[in-house]
């Protein structure tokens, strides 16, 4: 089982069972011992299942083992970790897709509260900094805020982020100012009302971001678009802001 | 110096990239098209006034990009306060020291 490859699995007649080998990477702040990573094996699995469904099986075996799951479907965003190296969900990440032994790691570069589970309150943070709902001046209209089928159409592909922090925790310029760089989820999020045409605050919008951190630390090196798992693009939001200040310092 | 800093910054990077291209390639041609192919063809034409105006500009262009990419790589990695300053007034100070050097070169010539 050692090289299972989907290729192959498409091939195959049916799912088949497997063994397989798991290297999770575990802290536990109360114990005495730093961080390190424990194996595990789990049979009767199939190409199929998803990470997610191996890890509740590795959590029967080993009910110390700490990492955050909830809706187990893609939308809620609570189990992103690192898999094999690279950001995604637990949740939608086929067995099959996975070379051995799985190393699973917490998101890199934010601070590890136990196990896998990270403590996202900075990423929070920043996006309750880009002021992700819409401000308008006028009150609530009795009915909704119109907008035409093109202006709708601008906020494709930026309203759909569920907050899994999967891009921010696989950029690099994140990593290096995690404080002060917003980070390719907040930014995304400052798109989606910068962009949307019933909302008011744009000016403001694009002054906040217009410093040498919140938004020019990317240097557009898009490896939030590669691990999206939403299948999403900040690097292209992250432009479409700075062509909007651009064209409003013009 | 917030404006500048951040979409200031990006718009003079891009801007200069462009003119260093524009320029680099324009005087690459007129160079390698001199005739006769000699130094003294070569410091005739950037003696010409426009052309040396041109060339100085290159050279304020150069400095000035080199200064928001080194200020980039600082800001990205030098994080102690004093340190990154100390190495920003480095930099700020061998690029003007740059300038001020192909300044005399360009008026003397």
């Amino acid at each position: 089982m050692a090289d299972w490859q989907p290729l192959r699995f498409m091939q195959a007649p049916g799912p088949k069972a497997g063994r397989m080998r798991f290297s999770v990477y575990r802290f536990d702040p109360e114990g005495d011992a730093g961080p390190g990573t424990q194996e595990y094996v789990l049979d009767d699995l199939t190409p199929d299942m998803m990470l997610l469904d191996a890890l509740l099986r590795i959590k029967e075996q080993d009910e110390t083992l700490g990492f955050r799951r909830s809706c187990g479907e893609g939308v809620c965003g609570s189990d992103a970790m690192n898999i094999n190296g690279r950001n995604g969900l637990a949740c939608i990440t086929r067995l099959g897709e996975l070379v051995e032994p799985v190393k699973l790691r917490p998101l890199p570069g934010i601070p590890v509260i136990r196990d896998l589970i990270v403590d996202m309150d900075n990423f929070y943070r920043q996006y309750r900094e880009v002021e992700p709902w819409l401000q308008a001046r006028e009150a609530q209209p009795e009915v909704e805020r119109f907008q035409l089928p093109e202006e709708r159409e601008r906020l494709d592909g930026l309203y759909e982020c569920i907050l899994c922090g999967c891009c921010s925790a696989a950029c690099p310029s994140y990593w290096w100012n995690p404080d002060r760089f917003l980070g390719p989820a907040a930014l995304l999020q400052a798109a989606r009302f910068i962009e949307d045409s019933r909302d008011e605050a744009c000016d403001k919008r694009l002054d906040q971001l217009d410093d040498a951190y919140k938004l020019f630390r990317c240097h557009s090196i898009m490896n939030c678009v590669d691990v999206c798992p939403k299948g999403l693009n900040p690097t292209e939001a992250i432009e479409r802001i700075r062509k909007r200040m651009l064209r409003n310092s013009t | 110096m917030s404006g500048f800093s951040g979409m200031g910054a990006w718009l003079l990077q891009r801007l200069t990239a462009v003119y260093l291209v524009v320029f680099t390639v324009w005087a690459g041609i007129r160079l390698a098209l001199a005739d006769p192919w000699s130094y003294a063809a070569w410091s005739g034409w950037l003696g010409e006034p426009v052309n040396a105006a041109l060339a100085w500009l290159f050279g304020v262009s150069l400095l000035a990009h080199a200064w928001v990419g080194g200020r980039d790589v600082l800001i990205d990695y030098i994080h102690p306060l004093g340190l990154r300053l100390a190495l920003l007034s480095l930099l700020a100070g061998w690029l003007l020291g740059s300038g001020l050097v192909f300044t005399a070169l360009v008026v003397s010539a």
